[in-house]
């Protein structure tokens, strides 16, 4: 314990950088468990809102596949759910 | 594609458990409509010193997308799309003043041409286990792309809904004046992916997602265009002919009153060249009167630098180098707009994104070595008929 | 301490579910409101005569379909023998009227915003649909729909009517 302390006060950067990182770790884990966990079945009936059209995953496919290609054209690395579609010139 | 004992095993569990009840009435793919879009896309002038032809590129699209049920319980959906683009781009960086780069761009490209088409067959849209099979062509003037995939979702109970599938992609390029630029006259490409994804119901108003994906490409991944500044002599862009790549993505969907939705997606990529990167977008669906609605979004990412990547490399460099900024380390953010209008079956959208690109945005800073990178504006607007 | 609260209530939303109505039992008594008309409406009003209780809502897409053709359904047997009782489960009942003004049905519609009759039902999926006899008894039941399905309802209500009521 208490060389552990005296080596956080050698070098403070890296313990707090792991103490940090621990307590991101526990804030996600304690989020899955709400969602998780502690989660309430939804009925068939109460998925209204869930059914909605500006719910889903890509509301808009084609504007989603123009935004995809406009990044993919840009940027080093791509993928997203789902199968891919074909390749082209501009990577 | 027959599923293993252990999959069957699952499958039959799962309906057991849910009946026929569908987990989400996601019914995107049983509607039918016909949607048609234009884009333009304008590239900034360069953000660092560069040389040669300074037209910018600009891209224009157009989309076609059918999608109708067919036959019994099954949905055809028909994307077609044609670009046109014209304009100069990055050939290759040489040292200036002080060994900063300098962009030399290729004399401005005459006008080309892609065109492009998916057909996606679904089974069982809306209901439980559907299944979509898919089938891709895009061709260009020196570049053919044919790819396949298939996809699958299945509940694994009333609230959790597994979902897998892969696709396999072959790529062909012929180069155009190979012969006078001595480029390489023709080469292959493959690329197989793979993906599973899990989504969950969490309560009455919001869904989240988690899947993973990952690529693998052989052949030629080169960019037989593009050229490397090696101590005073030009070579080709040459990059290894192997490329793994893993992301991981989480999506979430929360319906915030009856009026608006929140969207969050995050995507963490690595792969094999040594780059990973960050993304995160944001999108608000504001439902206002009259059929109106306004969606604002924000985007952010970051990439490293790939492993053979530099500028400019010194005389025993190699055996893999490329000076294109898409391998360098930077950073974009982008907001972007879209308004739509629903009047009776038809529905109008217009919209616009701003894309700003600089080494400054980069997760953990920017160095010397970073690259001129590119920042554009699009514009789009569109026409949709519902049917029903 | 909130974990065991947690795991006490996960496990009576297990439980919870597992109450659903299957063919054979008797199918629970409810009375609600209809959309057209202020007098509730009772289950047991149609002790004798052969009911499709239909649980329906306005953004289920297989409903766009099924409402409308229960038109048909209804038309084909005398009012005084088959009766249909279509529970809309909307939680917002502007949305259910609008659905109804653009696919009117020529039965009695119910309100259930708060899905009490569905929970009593036990419903797995939507839509779901239950036939029920004479004397009271959930015969069959069917989720999802297409619209073949209406001639295997069909065949069922024939069935049903020619019993006699006692025989059950």
């Amino acid at each position: 314990m208490r060389s552990n302390a005296k080596s956080r006060r050698s070098s403070p950067s890296q313990p707090l950088r792991t103490k940090r990182a621990l307590r991101w770790l526990l804030a996600l884990i304690a989020l899955v468990c709400l969602g998780g966990c502690a989660m309430q079945a939804v009925q068939p009936w109460q998925r209204g809102r869930l059914a909605r059209w500006d719910m889903r995953w890509d509301p808009d496919p084609l504007q989603a596949a123009m935004n995809q290609h406009a990044y993919f054209s840009k940027e080093g690395t791509s993928g997203e759910i789902g199968a891919a579609g074909g390749g082209c010139g501009c990577n | 594609m027959r599923p293993s004992p252990s999959l069957s095993l699952l499958i039959a569990a799962s309906a057991a458990l849910t009946g026929t009840n569908a987990v989400r009435a996601d019914e995107t793919a049983s509607e039918q409509y016909v949607g048609y879009r234009f884009n333009i896309y304008g590239e900034d002038a360069l953000s660092a010193p560069s040389l040669g032809d300074p037209r910018r590129y600009e891209v224009y699209s157009q989309q076609f997308l059918l999608n109708s049920p067919v036959g019994d319980r099954n949905t055809l959906s028909v994307n077609a799309t044609h670009e046109v683009m014209s304009g100069s781009s990055p050939w290759y960086v040489i040292p200036g003043p002080d060994n900063r780069p300098i962009q030399v761009l290729s004399g401005a490209t005459i006008r080309d041409h892609r065109s492009a088409a998916t057909v996606a067959l679904t089974h069982d849209a809306g209901g439980n286990d559907t299944r979509t099979f898919s089938a891709s062509y895009s061709q260009e003037r020196d570049y053919h792309s044919t790819a396949l995939g298939a996809e699958r979702t299945l509940p694994l109970s009333s609230a959790l809904t597994l979902g897998f599938g892969g696709s396999f992609s072959h790529d062909r390029i012929e180069p155009f004046a190979a012969v006078l630029y001595d480029r390489i006259q023709r080469a292959e490409k493959n690329t197989a992916s793979a993906f599973a994804s899990l989504s969950l119901v969490l309560d009455r108003v919001s869904v989240a997602e988690s899947g993973v994906q990952i690529d693998y490409q052989s052949g030629y991944l080169s960019d037989p265009y593009k050229l490397v500044f090696v101590d005073g002599t030009l070579d080709p862009d040459t990059r290894p002919h192997r490329r793994g790549e893993i992301a991981w993505l989480v999506r979430y969907r929360r319906a915030v009153n009856d009026s608006a939705a929140l969207h969050l997606d995050t995507r963490l990529a690595a792969n094999s060249w040594g780059q990973h990167s960050l993304t995160l977008e944001a999108s608000w669906y504001q439902n206002l009167r009259d059929g109106w609605q306004l969606v604002p979004g924000v985007r952010y990412y970051s990439q490293s630098r790939a492993r053979f990547y530099a500028p400019f490399f010194a005389a025993g460099s190699g055996p893999d180098f490329s000076s294109d900024y898409r391998l360098g380390a930077f950073g974009a953010a982008a907001v972007n707009l879209n308004l739509r209008k629903r009047i009776g079956h038809w529905e109008l959208s217009a919209g616009a994104e701003r894309y700003h690109a600089s080494t400054g945005y980069t997760i953990g800073g920017a160095s010397a070595a970073d690259p001129a990178v590119v920042s554009y504006t699009r514009v789009f607007a569109g026409l949709d008929y519902h049917f029903d | 301490m909130s974990l065991r609260i947690a795991l006490a209530a996960a496990l009576l939303a297990a439980a919870g579910a597992a109450s659903a109505v299957e063919p054979g039992a008797t199918a629970p008594d409810f009375s609600l409101t209809p959309f057209a008309g202020t007098h509730s409406v009772s289950l047991a009003d149609y002790r004798g005569k052969v009911v499709l209780v239909d649980f329906w809502a306005s953004w289920c897409s297989p409903c766009r379909q099924s409402l409308p053709l229960y038109n048909g359904l209804q038309a084909d047997f005398p009012v005084s023998e088959f009766a249909i009782l279509a529970v809309g489960l909307d939680e917002n009942s502007d949305d259910a009227r609008a659905f109804l003004r653009e696919h009117p049905v020529k039965y009695t519609a119910l309100q259930d915003p708060r899905g009490d009759v569905a929970q009593a039902f036990g419903l797995k999926g939507m839509p779901s649909s239950y036939l029920i006899d004479r004397a009271g008894i959930v015969r069959y039941r069917h989720i999802g729909f297409e619209p073949e399905d209406i001639n295997a309802l069909k065949r069922e209500i024939t069935a049903l009517i020619a019993k006699p009521a006692a025989a059950h």
